[in-house]
């Protein structure tokens, strides 16, 4: 399948460390991920609570420039707007007319829209990874953070059981990590009120750290950078705040097949991560002790 | 016999619930002749797996196992399991229905249910009745109670991959789930059935079966071939335990004289040489080496294959039919010719594959380069050939991993290099064998095409290599191509050639061969071109596996078998029918990791030849034996086969199918419950602690997987919290159905009452939406668990469950009522699944041709519930609609009437009533008794000892025979029972087995059949009394059974015949009440061919349908009335009474005299039966102003209104109507649901939203009752804007006149009050018991509930019976109901009408009281104490007790202080003598 690459703004701000490690990875399996030109916001800001041809305009501009292949895409915010425009604009014609007129071109809600997970699953394979892992990630507990938006509303996303999802646990599974069985990978952390409502976000994005912890997660890793931003960023308020440590690292899923696929903490971002994973990993052995150089950081098989 | 003007009298009923088996037995007792088809393997439904009934707490199976038994016992009900309907052709009073039967594999008139065969039964699997909280093993009886109470097995659609995937057909899954039972010498038994060599097969095999296996798909294949080592391992280990014989195949059953000579000592001869043996044949094998074995021997390594382990199991094989000759081979010592002279009938040639392919490159004869079988021949024999510190073997197959692991091995070797031309992923080896060698030091050259040995003086130095640019060509075939500029070499003084072997068969001619030197022999039959010459294994084959080579010698065994016999073997034959391979049974199993097997460690390893898996121990090969998914279902082990005494068990049933004529067909195939996980937040399936209602009624259950006990699914912990989160599928038109699925408020209800009982400090909520405690007493049902269990009713549908780490505890997220969000742990949360239609029942509409509704349920009308859209198929219970138990019930007593009705003409056409021989009479002969002392296989027979117990018999005064029997109860006893009493001239029969229960009417029919009274029979239960309560002390259980089984015969000799009386019976009913169900039921009667007086107590017929003008679904309801009267007047069988009333009613079932006072006078009426039809009325009310404003009406004016003229103009466009319900209901005054009002005000609400759609509609309620599908108007009442504002208990509206009208109400979602200003305000004031209900039921001697209603016999299972027999009640008079639930009321009072108004005569009992007329005092005691009114007083002022009534429960002789009463068969006299017996006083008068 051919695809162009939509990274969206978080993968170019906020979020370097996905883009860093997504490329990373598909270098790594071959996956041929050209970016599309000239992409605009994904309306997943303000836009699509405030203006709702906006919210749909905005994604449909981007999906009629794929021209006819297949929208890869790694924030799960864009991976929604995009999924709900091409549903709104396929099932309600006159969204479709609006629309058109807004972009001046008609766009029928036909571009396919895949996350970066089910590219892996499908175009990779399972089985490819667990045959391309180097570094076993042996030992390390990982709990699968799915985040909302990637799975609801289930009959538009249509990407895994709404409620306990499982593709993330089957990648994480195939690096050779240990997904945990815990019952908050669909919770919501709070992203829409992230600016507004902090009070409320950090109480939830504590509920999911606490949850994780007591879970028996060594790490928490995401494939949402909305999610990974609210609960690595505001971690240490959280500790502050409800006086107790998580110190959980939380890693984008392309991070953690990184390692496993033996690409070094720098290629993949690691270094930008507030709640530093090096000792985590290092306790684990997937990375050198800090102060063995970073030529040695990567554990080779035996 | 078939008569063509006349309808056929029988019926066939579809679904064997409650409901199919009410419609039965009404349907018998009526005289039309019974088939009672049901999909599953007993009847019952689900009310058998029930814990108890609301609001009764009755134990359901209690209630409902006597109804089972006397289905099964009837006559005139064929009850058909495993069975479904394929077509139904013909019309209405005539049909042709094809069923198709399943297969049981048990006979039902053969097994006894004694359970041994489940007990020896290795196959455990989930237990479908349990939903997968307990186990059940594959051959089983799925409850205890079921009828028919026989076993039956489970097999899957096709074979076990893993059987299917064994060339030589070994009962994989069979010996495998023995071994996870720990039976392991079985386990050993079942693979040595297919295969001669367990212990050599369990080390080498390829395990073909392995890739096959479903497990596989989950987590990894289950380590078969592990596990058959162990059991060879295990077996031989504890050989001493077990007879010589027991180790070896048995003794052929005959001899045979031809003689087969076998060439070649390896698997595949040895397996023919094994089966011919058995066969009978006398064997000869040639081997051409000085020791059997073959490939086992010289081509497998020691390390994998202990060479004493093979010469045992080839000891094992041998035997006295078997000759060896070894040394001898072909073209050297002796000819295929020659062993045709030498007398041999038949030759099979197993020679092997024995020849080294060569390379072909310069060097490759030098003295070092070794061909690599030649190396394997020189090693595993025990030698240590000389070869020099560096080896290299060229090679990637599994021989070439042989030779570089043995060459590991030799003492001087350093360093084993291995060169192969594959990548390492393309290695033919087999992935453990490369994983192990590298393990052991041989170091891997991929890629690598040899090109020359080089040699430096005559002595190996290297090889040298060009690159292998790729081995196989797209097409996958081998074709290597190579880069002769990439060369290299590795340094070797050893070369071991491992390339491959093939076949020299030359000196077979003239057998023709083929390519690779192999012998060519027919696949199937293993012949050769030359007649009388067979060849198999590697010869054939080339190099292939141990299995393979044993499946050979078996299809080898069966060919020369045939041939011998001069039968032509059919090739394939009988196998293609079992090519189906059957499905993963649980691809949602539960992960568990293989069990490893134990290996010597890797530097153990390269020093000797010792073997290097160590094997399992027990508690492993237990472990992962369990690990089996049972693909198969039944294993096919056919231990059940061999321990069946009656011989009742047929592995080979197949399906059959049956035409059968019926006249009309009843569908009552019940529901399935939605699945729980279609609301994925709650976790079911994933989280432990969360269990479906169903699971949790399971749970609750004495006869459960947990025997009653709550606990933790996750821990087997205790529970003390558990939450219930109600609508789970129902009520959600989202993800589930758009329907309210009727029952589950008062089943989670009851659970929580029921789990209180058995955990006293339990604390309960329940998450629900409204409480639909709309039925009978429901609602006092529901104030009794809020009141006095503290049972919280939360209203509010969680958002999520979570499961708590650690704990496994379940945490429910919900809004609490006063808005804030609360997270609350449980220990248990059940989810209240709602009720489908099972998914079978969409085909079966399609072949029955009948509508289904929307949500796939059978489609009816309001107006005939029970019609189905094909004429003569009627419908009843769930698969109508969602309901509960009594209304499923009374709507299938109705359908029965519904097709009594149409078959009238048909009646008693089909059935058949027994005739027996005269009686004799033995009044004056001495008592002659036999005693019959039961086995019941084991159940007795293995803790009381019944032969002591028949010593003591025949020790005992007057007994003439006593013996004992394997099961009396069987076909052959009673035959063999009618013989003795013939042949002993027996006056008196005492049996000594199970319950008379379930058992004694077959006994009395076995005395009535031999010409003696049913009543001179005497049985005691030994089984449940003695062997199973004492089951620890076999002596005193046994002396128990003694003492019982003499006070039988003690009583037994008092026994007296007992005359059956028969009454004739009056075919005429009496009706009262001319409203719906009076005009119902009158004409239901009526045209069933029965006369009917129906009387009202007004001047017109029609009661309170008369102010019915619309209703949800229809808006002819006055068409409907008029239509209705117009019949009852017009029938030429109905005589109607207006402006009448019974005043007098007396006499008993059957012949009942009443009294009607008219406008003309009295008048008096003989009558069969009375239905009470007398309906009830709109309760009154003078709250909220009614009466007092005008602007105040009840629903009832309302639909008056706007059915005649609509809303007066008055109001507007946009009037504000408010709509109070359960106005004078649902109070301390009136503590019942009207269950009616609140659809009656959606209806109300829609007809007026459609009139004046700007009108504001409110509605003011605690609960809205919306129950089943008028759930769905309720929700087109909120689309159509209609306001539903829901109020709490005590908070009940106010309303005042200020202004026009005011009402106050605090909305229970927002906690704020709200002032209403209605311009219309209508009172929902619900339904009241007929004011004269009290004078009518003391005429009728009958009772009323505490609200006024009458009181039906039993509210689950005699819905519309009174407790007087004959009496029957329906419609508003049992309680509040819809149109459609009163007409399946009155049609079920009708049906139950018939059950006696068809009968040819009443029948009296035997075992009735007695009053001695000279003791009686006339105190009347019994008179009040009697339940059923039976005794009465005469002209002559003493008690006479009428036959007809009394039910023989004894009571009023209990109560009698003048001992003036007897109860007849329990008379004082046979009471104390076996008391006497007891008590072992002698000098017992006789």
């Amino acid at each position: 399948m051919s695809y162009v690459f939509y990274p969206g703004c978080s993968l170019d701000s906020t979020a370097k460390g996905y883009r860093l490690s997504t490329e990373a990875v598909a270098r790594a399996f071959r996956l041929d991920l050209p970016e599309l030109p000239d992409w605009t916001c994904c309306g997943s800001t303000a836009a699509h609570q405030s203006n709702s041809l906006l919210s749909l305009a905005l994604p449909a501009k981007n999906l009629l420039a794929a021209s006819g292949k297949t929208m890869a895409v790694c924030c799960a915010a864009c991976y929604s707007r995009l999924k709900v425009a091409n549903h709104q604009i396929t099932n309600a014609p006159e969204a479709r007319g609006q629309v058109a007129s807004a972009l001046g071109a008609d766009y029928d809600g036909s571009t396919p829209v895949k996350h970066l997970l089910e590219i892996i699953r499908d175009d990779v394979g399972l089985d490819e990874i667990a045959k391309r892992v180097t570094v076993p990630l042996t030992g390390l507990r990982v709990a699968c953070y799915y985040g909302c938006l990637l799975v609801r509303p289930p009959g538009v996303m249509q990407f895994d059981d709404p409620e306990n999802p499982t593709l993330l646990d089957r990648v994480v599974a195939a690096a050779g990590a240990e997904p945990i069985e815990w019952p908050y990978k669909t919770e919501c952390c709070g992203a829409s009120h992230s600016i507004t409502k902090s009070e409320i976000v950090e109480r939830l994005s504590r509920d999911i750290l606490a949850m994780a912890r007591d879970s028996g997660a060594d790490c928490i890793v995401t494939p949402c950078p909305l999610c990974q931003l609210n609960l690595d960023l505001r971690q240490r308020d959280i500790e502050a705040r409800f006086g107790e440590r998580l110190g959980l690292p939380i890693l984008y899923f392309t991070q953690l097949l990184g390692l496993a696929l033996g690409l070094t903490p720098k290629e993949l971002g690691l270094g930008s991560l507030i709640v530093d994973a090096m000792p985590t990993l290092a306790r684990k052995g997937i990375v050198a002790r800090p102060g063995f150089g970073a030529a040695a950081s990567v554990r080779a098989r035996g | 016999m078939y008569q063509d003007d006349l309808p056929t009298g029988a019926v066939l009923v579809y679904g064997a619930g409650i409901a199919g088996i009410q419609a039965s037995l009404d349907l018998a007792e009526a005289g039309f002749k019974v088939y009672l088809v049901e999909r599953s393997a007993a009847i019952g439904g689900r009310m058998s797996q029930l814990d108890k009934t609301f609001p009764t707490g009755d134990c359901a199976t209690c209630i409902l196992s006597p109804k089972l038994v006397e289905c099964g016992r009837n006559k005139n009900i064929e009850i058909i399991t495993l069975a479904d309907i394929e077509s139904v052709s013909g019309e209405a009073g005539r049909f042709e229905v094809r069923i198709k039967k399943n297969p049981r594999y048990v006979d039902l008139r053969k097994c006894n249910a004694c359970g041994d065969c489940a007990e020896v039964c290795p196959v455990s699997l989930p237990s479908e009745f349990d939903r997968g909280l307990g186990q059940r093993k594959a051959i089983f009886r799925p409850f205890p109670q079921a009828i028919p109470n026989v076993y039956g097995i489970s097999k899957a659609q096709g074979t076990a991959p893993c059987k299917q995937a064994c060339p030589a057909e070994v009962n994989v899954q069979g010996y495998v789930a023995l071994t996870g039972q720990g039976r392991f010498k079985e386990a050993y038994d079942v693979i040595r059935e297919r295969c001669p060599l367990p212990a050599v097969c369990g080390r080498i095999c390829q395990h073909p079966c392995e890739a096959q296996c479903n497990r596989g798909d989950v987590d990894e294949p289950v380590a078969i071939r592990d596990l058959k080592r162990f059991a060879a391992d295990w077996v031989y280990t504890n050989r001493d335990q077990f007879a010589e014989q027991a180790l070896v195949s048995p003794p052929p059953e005959q001899t045979r004289e031809e003689r087969v000579a076998i060439i070649g000592g390896g698997p595949a001869g040895l397996t023919a040489a094994h089966d011919l043996s058995q066969m009978g044949y006398g064997v000869t094998i040639f081997e051409a080496m000085p020791f059997l074995g073959g490939m086992l021997r010289l081509g497998v390594p020691e390390y994998r294959l202990p060479r004493d382990v093979l010469d045992y199991e080839i000891d094992q094989l041998l035997n006295d039919r078997i000759e060896v000759k070894l040394n001898q081979r072909i073209g050297r010592d002796l000819t295929l010719d020659g062993l045709r002279s030498q007398g041999y009938a038949a030759t099979f040639i197993a020679c092997g594959a024995w020849t080294s392919r060569r390379l072909n490159i310069p060097g490759e004869d030098a003295k070092d380069v070794w061909p690599g079988l030649g190396f394997l021949h020189e090693v595993n024999p025990g030698a240590r050939p000389q070869v020099g510190p560096k080896v290299l073997v060229i090679g990637g197959g599994d021989v070439a991993m042989d030779v570089a692991r043995c060459a590991r091995r030799l003492p001087g070797v350093e360093k084993v290099d291995l060169a192969c031309l594959e990548r390492r992923e393309e290695m033919p080896a087999h992935a453990w064998e490369a994983v192990e060698a590298l393990e052991e030091g041989v170091a891997f050259h991929n890629s690598l095409g040899p090109t020359e040995i080089l040699i430096e003086n005559g002595k190996v130095t290297g090889v040298a290599f060009r690159a292998c640019t790729r081995v196989f060509d797209e097409a996958g075939r081998f074709s290597p191509q190579f880069d002769d500029l990439q060369v290299s070499s590795l340094a070797a003084d050893t070369v071991i050639v491992a390339i491959g072997q093939g076949v020299d068969a030359v000196s077979m001619s003239p057998v023709v061969t083929g390519p690779g030197g192999r012998i060519v022999a027919g696949p199937e039959t293993l012949a050769t071109n030359v007649p009388g010459i067979f060849a198999g294994g590697d010869a054939v084959l080339g190099p292939a596996s141990a299995i393979d080579a044993i499946a050979h010698g078996h299809r080898a065994a069966e060919a020369i078998h045939d041939y011998l016999r001069g039968e032509i073997s059919q090739p394939g034959a009988g196998t293609a029918a079992e090519t189906k391979v059957a499905p993963n049974p649980n691809p949602s199993a539960r992960k568990q990791a293989r069990t490893p097997m134990p290996q010597a460690p890797v530097e153990a390893r390269r020093r000797d030849m010792r073997e290097i898996d160590l094997g399992y121990s027990e508690k492993d090969a237990i472990a992962e034996a369990r690990r089996c998914l049972n693909c198969g279902l039944c294993s096919d082990c056919r231990l059940c086969e061999k321990v069946c005494a009656p011989g009742a068990i047929f592995h080979d049933m197949q399906p059959e199918t049956e035409v059968l004529r019926v006249g009309a067909v009843i569908l009552t195939p019940g529901s399935e419950e939605l699945e729980p996980s279609i609301r994925g937040e709650y976790g079911h399936g994933r989280y432990a602690n969360v269990v479906s209602s169903i699971q949790f009624e399971r749970m609750l259950s004495a006869s459960g997987p947990t025997e009653g006990k709550v606990q933790r699914p996750s821990d087997g912990g205790p529970v003390r919290r558990i939450a219930f989160l109600q609508c789970v599928g129902s009520r959600d038109s989202a993800r589930g159905n758009g329907y309210c699925s009727s029952i589950c408020c008062m089943s989670a209800t009851k659970e929580a009452l029921v789990a209180i009982e058995h955990i006293p400090d339990a604390e309960i909520a329940i998450f629900c939406i409204d409480i639909r405690a709309f039925g009978k007493e429901f609602d006092r049902y529901v104030g009794r668990a809020k009141a006095e269990h503290g049972v919280r009713y939360i209203r509010a549908v969680p958002s999520r469950v979570v499961e708590m780490p650690g704990t496994k505890s379940p945490r429910v997220r919900y809004f609490d009522e006063r808005g804030e969000e609360r997270q609350e742990e449980f220990d248990l949360v059940v989810l209240s699944v709602g009720v489908k239609p099972g998914a079978s029942v969409a085909q079966l509409a399609e072949r029955l041709g009948t509508r289904r509704n929307p949500f796939g349920f059978c489609e009816t009308d309001r107006l005939a519930p029970m019609a189905s859209s094909r004429p003569g198929v009627f419908v009843a219970g769930v698969f109508q609609e969602p309901k509960d138990i009594p209304e499923s019930v009374a709507q299938a007593s109705g359908a029965a009437a519904s097709a009594m009705e149409l078959l009238a003409g048909g009646r008693g056409m089909m059935t058949r009533r027994h005739e027996y021989p005269r009686e004799r009479d033995v009044t004056d002969e001495e008592p002659r008794v036999g005693v019959f002392i039961c086995h019941c296989g084991h159940n007795i027979a293995s803790v009381v000892d019944v032969d002591a117990v028949k010593r003591e018999a025949v020790g005992l005064p007057n007994v003439v025979v006593a013996e004992t029997n394997l099961y009396t109860c069987s076909d052959t006893t009673q035959d063999h029972i009618r013989d003795i009493i013939r042949k002993n001239r027996l006056n008196r029969v005492v049996v000594a087995s199970c319950s008379p229960r379930t058992h004694e009417m077959l006994f009395q029919e076995t005395l009535r059949e031999s010409g003696l009274n049913p009543y001179l029979f005497s049985m005691t239960n030994i089984r449940d009394q003695c062997s199973w309560v004492h089951r620890d002390d076999p002596a005193q259980a046994t002396q128990k059974a003694c003492d019982l089984m003499r006070m039988a015969v003690g009583r037994a000799r008092w026994l007296r015949s007992l005359e059956m009386r028969r009454a004739p019976i009056t075919r005429a009913a009496l009706v009262l009440g001319g409203g719906l169900a009076g005009m119902t039921a009158a004409l239901s009667v009526a045209d069933q061919g029965f006369d009917v007086h129906l009387v009202e107590k007004e001047a017109e017929l029609g009661g309170n349908l008369r102010s019915i003008h619309y209703t949800l679904e229809r808006t002819d309801i006055q068409e409907f009335a008029a239509d209705l009267i117009g019949r009852v007047k017009a029938h030429p069988r109905i005589t109607t009474y207006m402006s009448s009333q019974v005043v007098e009613h007396s006499g008993h079932v059957g012949n009942f005299t009443s009294e009607i006072q008219g406008p003309s006078g009295a008048k008096t009426v003989r009558h069969g039966v009375t239905i009470i039809a007398t309906g009830a009325v709109e309760r009154p009310t003078e709250e909220h102003l009614r009466g007092r404003h005008e602007r105040v009406s009840t629903q009832r004016e309302l639909e008056a209104q706007l059915a005649s003229g609509g809303l007066p103009p008055d109001l507007g466009e946009s009037p504000t109507i408010v709509m109070m319900q359960c106005v004078g209901s649902r109070n301390e005054d009136a503590p019942y649901c009207s269950r009616v009002c609140c659809a009656e005000a959606v209806k109300n609400a829609l007809a007026l939203k459609a009139q004046r759609p700007q009108a504001r509609v409110i509605v003011l309620a605690k609960d809205i009752r919306t129950y089943g599908f008028r759930e769905t108007y309720f929700q087109k009442a909120r689309e159509a804007g209609v306001l539903f504002i829901r109020y709490t208990e005590g908070q009940e509206p106010q309303t005042s006149e200020d202004q026009g009208l005011a009402v106050r109400v605090t909305d229970a979602g927002t906690r704020r009050e709200l002032l209403l200003r209605p311009d219309l305000l209508v009172l929902s004031t619900g339904i009241a018991p007929a004011p004269d209900n009290r004078a009518l039921s003391g005429v009728l001697r009958t009772s009323l509930t505490a609200d006024g209603f009458f009181l039906e016999a039993h509210p689950k299972l005699r819905p519309v019976d009174l407790a007087s027999e004959g009496v029957f009640v329906c419609g508003l008079a049992h309680s509040p109901r819809f149109m459609d639930e009163t007409i399946a009321q009155a049609q079920a009072a009708a049906g139950r009408a018939a059950t006696i108004l068809a009968r040819p005569y009443l029948e009296i009992g035997g075992q009735v009281a007695r009053v001695d007329p000279l003791k009686c005092t006339a105190c009347m005691t019994c008179v009040k104490v009697c339940p059923y009114g039976a005794p009465t007083m005469n002209g002559r002022h003493k008690v006479e007790i009428q036959g007809a009534k009394c039910m023989g429960c004894g009571s009023c002789v209990a109560a009698c202080p003048a001992r003036a009463i007897q109860l007849q068969h329990q008379e004082n006299r046979q009471l104390v003598a076996a008391l006497d017996e007891l008590l072992a006083v002698p000098g017992v008068p006789t």
